[in-house]
């Protein structure tokens, strides 16, 4: 006689989880008390709204475009101190250019990334991580998860004590391949990964 | 009391002028002396009576006065005063009233001297000007020397006219020219001062504003440009004003970021430089504004709120002209403390080198190159200006500091516009995979120089 598995209780937790999220966006509740993510196809645990994400490592950009290819409905507002970013790299790799608004900003990151998540226009602001006071991340994680806005903070080496951050993740290429490897290094939290319930982007 | 017409005809508007639109200026500063102005051909000519003011200004006066006005306002034009409108815009033209001297290609002036007319009625005129021409009659005078019988059945009804007009029997009305009144509120302190804080002077600002945008939203207008200023206790200080301009990247209709882009400019601007003294007066000014349609100007007023945490509106047809709106109203924010070159929008150019791959913009690019079989897979991040390198067998030093070269793509010869040494590209690219570092992309030059290019990243 074969015995029948059993679900365990954290998977039921999870689905029962899932299933009050999906609810709650059904009825309009306001999103910041939701905790969803954002799934992507090569980190389980996904991305989470209404936080920041910290991504570092030699291949970052690389995997950003790959998420943002897999969420087009996504508006993104993307700041850069000094304008490096190639948009014609964009384009080749699927991403299409108007679903984009950039900022070069020299020195007022901060204000920049203030303004844009105060202004409720973008669902997705990529930054660079230079914040060096964690009163300035704070502050910044406050926005998100008020106006419920993923903000993206493109590291050049992961910070240690940046406790406002809620994922950090280094994505390095494999040698000489075309494959990339994600370190995760921080997940606070867990939460609900939904494939996507946001409006597309226009 | 005689008439007297003083023409002023722009050869051209110049597209980079000081003013938006020169020759409204030029007729606001003309008001000085006569009111009676009119705009005509399409906003190119401006004439200007000043029979009635020669007791207050002499011909010769007014002549250079205008003179050194246009000038100002870097205008081209011919200047020429006479006794009736259409005879002002001739002489202007031609540089002489004489039948013996004018060509015949004035009678298109004559029979439409402020260019109203209709493009067949001039296409018509035309013709009877080539049709005078081919008969060997060059000339007005000649033309005024055929005999009236014969000009309507062979020339048609319109020589008659313009003979009418030669001969000084047919007089051009013309529209009177109105300014527009300026449109600026003003608050006076009263018996006290305003405050210094900016928090306090917004609140002041505040219903000025209000009342300035529902004047334009009457007119189905949009803030372009806005001017502030405050007028100072001239007792306490030598320089008693102060005033800043705000130009906005798109036309603005919403109080609510209007007053954060003025409270951000203050706030800026006075920790540069504090009020020396008590502010008795704020005045706000609209120095431009453009017309919007009216789907537009209706939706201004109402912003789209996805309350405390949610994400504005869904992207319905019913609110995407909000959104727009919205989106605007942001932009204009970033681009006051950025500068409005800092926003942008990115266009895609079919263009393998990488310099000229892409440019800065607001408009949407209604169609995308494809770039899948033309151009390879290009970097993330592109250098500014490409850094100089230096190769060792198996190294690679970039910025003093040597990595392990991994693996070398193919290269990949770029060679364009040779046609033009100026903005010519001969170089070979090639990606290279490092140890621990993100894959670069360098070029080798026909000089044998190596430069670091961009980053896989």
């Amino acid at each position: 006689m074969t015995r029948e598995s059993r679900t365990s209780i954290t998977d039921l937790r999870s689905l029962l989880e899932q299933k009050q999220v999906k609810a709650g966006l059904e009825k309009h509740q306001p999103a910041h008390l939701l905790r969803y993510r954002l799934s992507s196809s090569s980190l389980s645990c996904g991305i989470p709204m209404g936080a920041i994400t910290e991504i570092s490592g030699s291949a970052k950009l690389e995997w950003l475009m790959q998420f943002l290819l897999e969420h087009q409905e996504l508006r993104v507002f993307w700041i850069e101190q000094q304008f490096l970013l190639n948009p014609q790299a964009l384009l080749q790799r699927g991403l299409t250019p108007d679903r984009f608004i950039f900022a070069e900003c020299f020195q007022d990151l901060f204000a920049c990334c203030r303004k844009a998540l105060q202004s409720q226009m973008f669902q997705c602001i990529v930054a660079p991580h230079v914040f060096d006071d964690p009163s300035s991340l704070k502050a910044l994680q406050l926005f998100s998860e008020k106006f419920n806005v993923m903000l993206v903070l493109l590291a050049e080496h992961s910070s240690r004590q940046a406790w406002p951050l809620t994922l950090q993740f280094a994505v390095n290429r494999l040698g000489a391949s075309e494959g990339l490897a994600i370190d995760l290094q921080k997940n606070k939290g867990g939460g609900v990964i939904l494939t996507c319930l946001l409006p597309a982007a226009t | 009391m005689k008439k007297r017409f003083l023409a002023i005809l722009c050869d051209a508007i110049p597209h980079q002028s000081r003013l938006d639109q020169p020759l409204l200026a030029l007729a606001g500063g003309c008001l000085q002396w006569t009111p009676s102005l009119y705009l005509a051909r399409k906003d190119t000519a401006l004439f200007l009576e000043i029979g009635a003011s020669v007791h207050l200004f002499s011909e010769k006066t007014i002549q250079s006065e205008v003179g050194q006005l246009l000038q100002d306002l870097q205008l081209q034009a011919q200047v020429a005063v006479a006794d009736s409108l259409l005879h002002s815009l001739i002489l202007a033209r031609y540089g002489s009233l004489h039948p013996q001297v004018l060509p015949l290609s004035c009678l298109l002036d004559y029979l439409d001297p402020l260019t109203q007319e209709t493009p067949e009625r001039r296409k018509e005129c035309e013709t009877m000007i080539d049709a005078l021409r081919s008969l060997g009659i060059s000339r007005v005078a000649q033309f005024l020397k055929l005999p009236v019988r014969e000009l309507a059945p062979r020339f048609g009804v319109m020589s008659l006219q313009v003979r009418e007009r030669l001969l000084g029997g047919w007089e051009v009305l013309a529209p009177l020219w109105l300014p527009e009144p300026p449109v600026k509120e003003r608050s006076e302190g009263g018996e006290g001062f305003f405050s210094h804080s900016v928090a306090s002077l917004m609140v002041s600002f505040q219903p000025l504003l209000e009342s300035l945008v529902r004047r334009l939203a009457k007119k189905m207008h949009r803030l372009t440009r806005l001017k502030i200023h405050l007028k100072l206790d001239d007792f306490a200080t030598k320089r008693p004003s102060r005033e800043w301009v705000l130009d906005f990247m798109f036309p603005q209709a919403e109080i609510a970021p209007l007053l954060r882009i003025m409270q951000e400019k203050l706030q800026k601007e006075l920790e540069r430089m504090p009020l020396p003294a008590p502010v008795l007066a704020i005045e706000l000014e609209v120095l431009q504004s453009i017309v919007c349609p009216p789907t537009q100007v209706t939706l201004a007023g109402t912003s789209v709120t996805g309350g405390s945490g949610g994400m504005r509106g869904s992207f319905t047809a019913a609110n995407l002209a909000a959104q727009e709106d919205s989106l605007h109203s942001f932009l204009n924010e970033v681009a006051q403390s950025l500068g409005q070159e800092q926003v942008f929008r990115a266009v895609i150019h079919e263009e393998a080198v990488a310099e000229r791959a892409w440019s800065r913009a607001f408009k949407l690019q209604k169609s995308l190159p494809d770039l899948t079989d033309y151009i390879p897979l290009r970097p993330t991040q592109v250098l500014r200006r490409p850094e100089k390198i230096a190769l060792e067998q198996n190294q690679v030093v970039i910025r003093q500091r040597r990595y392990q070269i991994l693996r070398w793509s193919e290269v990949e010869e770029i060679a364009t516009h040779w046609m033009d040494p100026g903005s010519a590209v001969v170089r070979s690219y090639y990606q290279l995979d490092l140890h621990q570092q993100s894959r670069v992309w360098i070029f080798k030059n026909p000089q044998g120089e190596t430069y670091l290019h961009g980053y896989y990243g």
